[in-house]
């Protein structure tokens, strides 16, 4: 029981991830090891680091978002995720069609609605949610 | 490629990288370089934050907490090569279902028994055609020694044999013309260290596609006791 649980939950991660990339590109372009960190504090989320990358490949072949190489002080190269204009616009409709379904679950769960902050960190409620 | 992992890391970075190349044949050379850039870029990054341990423990660490080479390229490769994939796959789906089929369904935990002695026996194959490859390098390169040594100073074995008092050595219809032995010697030694080595080499792709159908194996017997235990 606790198995499919767990199971159920990676499952909504996944299905999030997408939408917590493209909104942690939206605040600004991002290397994958720092939109890993940006996603996760360390030990919180047990998705792989490795699977943002299927993400931002797929991402980029819709042409949501582009890259470029940058050469680093330290180290080898990284190479740069932002944003294109067709990322910026999906991204910002698809926060918005997140915030109704977060409203959808929290009333359907007969809680008191909550006002969704349209600043806030969604990442940060997802983790709530689970914790409890 | 500039080298900045510590060189015990950087052999377990490279070992991790190769795996995950070997996951993206047939894509085009370009794209696979650059995900190939990309990843040791993302594991340098993970290795360099990482301050706990020795060099070892922080570069397991950042590859544990990537993922498998096949979370990292899961979907990202095109259309065509996952299609060859599956291909291949299914054609090991199809042996397998084959041998479940015509051997588990209707035996019962017997077909199971029978399956795992198959696997074992191959596995036993498996051990001989290895030792086998390994002997024949081993004892092709001693007669070769052996040869070169007739041809070098063919004394030694007359010395040998005149010692003994018997023909220990005997170089047949060589016998006065021990070099022309020695050098018949080297180079049928020689041509058997080889064939050893060749079997060596090929002895790789059937290790890789048996273990690929014993981990195949392994997963369908551990789901089936898994559904027991759910069912009771």
């Amino acid at each position: 029981m606790a198995e499919e649980t767990d199971n159920k939950i990676t499952q909504l991660r996944k299905g999030i991830l997408e939408l917590a990339v493209l909104a942690a590109l939206h605040r600004r372009s991002h290397y994958g090891y720092s939109l890993v960190r940006s996603l996760t504090t360390p030990g919180s989320l047990d998705i792989k680091e490795g699977t943002v990358y299927p993400i931002l490949a797929r991402l980029s072949r819709e042409g949501l978002v582009r890259s470029e190489w940058v050469e680093s002080s330290q180290g080898p190269p990284r190479k740069y995720y932002e944003l294109t204009a067709s990322g910026r616009s999906v991204s910002e409709s698809l926060k918005a069609e997140f915030g109704r379904l977060v409203l959808l679950v929290a009333s359907a769960g007969g809680e008191p609605q909550a006002e969704p902050d349209p600043q806030g960190e969604k990442k940060i409620a997802i983790r709530r949610k689970k914790d409890e | 490629m500039s080298n900045h992992f510590t060189p015990a890391a950087e052999k377990i970075v490279a070992d991790y990288l190769e795996k995950l190349a070997s996951l993206l044949k047939g894509m085009n050379e370009m794209d696979r370089q650059e995900i190939l850039a990309e990843i040791r870029s993302h594991l340098y990054e993970s290795f360099r934050s990482d301050g706990e341990g020795d060099e070892i423990d922080r570069a397991l660490r950042a590859l544990k907490r990537l993922g498998e080479p096949a979370d990292v390229v899961s979907s990202r490769v095109g259309a065509s090569v996952t299609q060859m994939g599956k291909k291949k796959k299914s054609l090991l789906y199809i042996l397998a279902g084959f041998l479940i089929v015509f051997f588990a369904a209707p035996l019962g935990m017997g077909g199971l028994g029978l399956v795992a002695g198959l696997l074992a026996a191959l596995a036993g194959l498996l051990v001989a055609y290895f030792a086998t490859a390994v002997v024949f390098v081993i004892s092709g390169f001693l007669c070769a020694l052996i040869g070169l040594l007739a041809i070098i100073s063919p004394d030694i074995f007359l010395e040998i044999n005149r010692w003994a008092g018997e023909a220990v050595f005997q170089f047949g219809p060589f016998q006065n013309h021990p070099q022309v032995a020695g050098l018949l010697t080297l180079i049928l030694s020689l041509m058997m260290a080889a064939l050893g080595l060749l079997m060596l080499w090929s002895g790789k792709h059937i290790w890789r596609g048996l273990r690929y159908v014993f981990r195949l194996a392994m997963d369908k017997v551990r789901s089936l006791f898994a559904r027991g235990r759910r069912l009771g």
